[in-house]
């Protein structure tokens, strides 16, 4: 009598549990949903010639691009003075309609590979992370016709990696821009004659989160 | 007379094109930066999310969750082999993964995502092993997409707490605009603090195993003892 009261007790303590999990895997339907809509939004919006792209072109054609041909200097991208008095008609705008200051950065899927031309389809490439010889730089200001007119330094205004995002706006308020100017030295200054491009993305966040992985 | 006509309206054309090229491109947004869920393997809660689109062009986007904790590297003799990952997945989902996103949408009527919290008691887990550069070889002589690593799923209960940080993304992907070289992106801020069964719990649970195998044992072997004899 006392084994069937042990075996009784033992198996009600297990049946009960493990009609318990049943119960949380099996999603029953007397749970109350619990719902939530909040609105505290985060937004941004570019500009029409930065989702074209940024195309790089010679030091001295502004507006439309002609092919580079002086590897050791940097190379303007079309819209850096195409703008209004010369301003860059590339610019990140934080939504008016945000309530919260947004941070925001750039992230190049991949170097700049070779799509057509004397170059070799998919394998070669123009580096986007800074060296000695080169790479792709940027500047950024509050106004389109910021005077910058190159990257100030190598380290925080030019590519480190590619899938890789860096900041280029810290804090932007709602209803604030931040504009953009790009170039490249191309990288490596022997590469073969043909047209090299890629994709980047521009991610922004509240600002004090982070920016998260790139993955393109 | 014409023709001054037709020629200032040109000029005209022509001067405001490169104002047209600069006007607003492509953009995205989320209803919200920040959610914050906590909650037990017993809870089950929704909380909905919009994705709006500021933009004057459709836009399609996907929608993931980039979890920052959720990986962690497994080491031996201080020698990384490989990673740990929790499938988020055990601990809340997302119902959509791509959404069109119609232009200037910004207020309720932008398309809803619904993230449903309910911690699973057991939780999916993956463990990515490296293989040796040997190894790599003859495989990519097979698969040359072969990413040097192995994964391999595997089950854990989930016994007392864990939390963890990602970012909800909107990643545009296509739009009414064109073709796009730079793509927007924005990422609202998700954590989540769940709790799983107590250690007590478990502790008293695994008691009443091993009792009850005890148990059987015992009864076996007595009625083993009693056909012998």
């Amino acid at each position: 009598m006392n084994d069937r009261l042990f075996v009784s007790l033992i198996l009600t303590v297990l049946l009960s549990f493990w009609l318990s999990l049943t119960t949380i895997l099996g999603q029953q339907e007397f749970r109350a949903d619990m719902n939530a809509s909040i609105q505290q939004p985060i937004c941004v919006q570019l500009s029409g010639n930065y989702s074209a792209g940024v195309f790089f072109t010679n030091r001295t054609t502004m507006g439309v691009q002609y092919p580079i041909t002086v590897m050791t200097v940097l190379n303007n991208a079309t819209g850096n003075y195409n703008g209004t008095s010369f301003g860059t008609t590339y610019y990140v705008q934080a939504c008016a309609g945000n309530t919260i200051d947004v941070k925001v950065a750039h992230c190049a899927c991949e170097n700049l590979l070779c799509r057509s031309g004397d170059c070799a389809v998919g394998t070669d490439r123009l580096y986007v992370a800074y060296a000695a010889d080169g790479g792709v730089g940027w500047a950024n200001g509050t106004t389109p016709t910021f005077s910058v007119h190159s990257p100030p330094d190598t380290t925080n205004y030019y590519f480190q990696a590619v899938d890789d995002y860096q900041p280029i706006a810290g804090n932007l308020t709602p209803n604030s821009y931040i504009y953009m100017r790009y170039w490249i030295d191309p990288r490596p200054n022997s590469a073969p004659s043909g047209v090299y491009n890629t994709t980047f993305k521009i991610r922004a966040v509240e600002v004090f989160s982070s920016f998260g992985t790139c993955s393109c | 007379m014409k023709s001054k006509v037709k020629m200032f309206i040109l000029i005209f054309i022509l001067s405001i094109f490169p104002s047209v090229q600069s006007m607003d491109g492509v953009g995205i947004g989320i209803s919200t930066y920040y959610i914050n869920i906590t909650g037990s393997v017993l809870d089950y809660y929704t909380s909905v999310v919009r994705l709006t689109n500021p933009s004057i062009y459709e836009v399609k986007a996907k929608v993931y969750f980039d979890c920052k904790d959720c990986t962690e590297d497994v080491k031996i003799f201080g020698h990384k082999i490989g990673e740990k990952t929790i499938d988020y997945r055990s601990f809340f989902t997302i119902d959509k993964q791509d959404i069109t996103i119609n232009p200037s949408t910004m207020g309720s009527d932008a398309p809803a995502v619904k993230i449903t919290f309910s911690p699973k008691f057991i939780l999916k887990n993956y463990l990515k092993l490296y293989t040796p550069e040997f190894f790599n070889f003859f495989v990519k002589v097979f698969n040359k997409k072969y990413e040097n690593y192995i994964a391999i799923p595997y089950y854990s209960l989930f016994i007392g707490q864990k939390s963890f940080k990602g970012l909800l993304v909107a990643d545009v992907y296509a739009s009414s605009f064109g073709e796009m070289g730079v793509t927007p992106s924005v990422g609202s801020t998700i954590e989540i603090n769940a709790s799983g069964m107590p250690m007590m719990s478990f502790i008293i649970l695994c008691i009443f195993f091993a009792l009850f195998a005890y148990f059987i044992y015992t009864k076996i072997t007595q009625h083993k003892k009693g056909k012998h004899n």
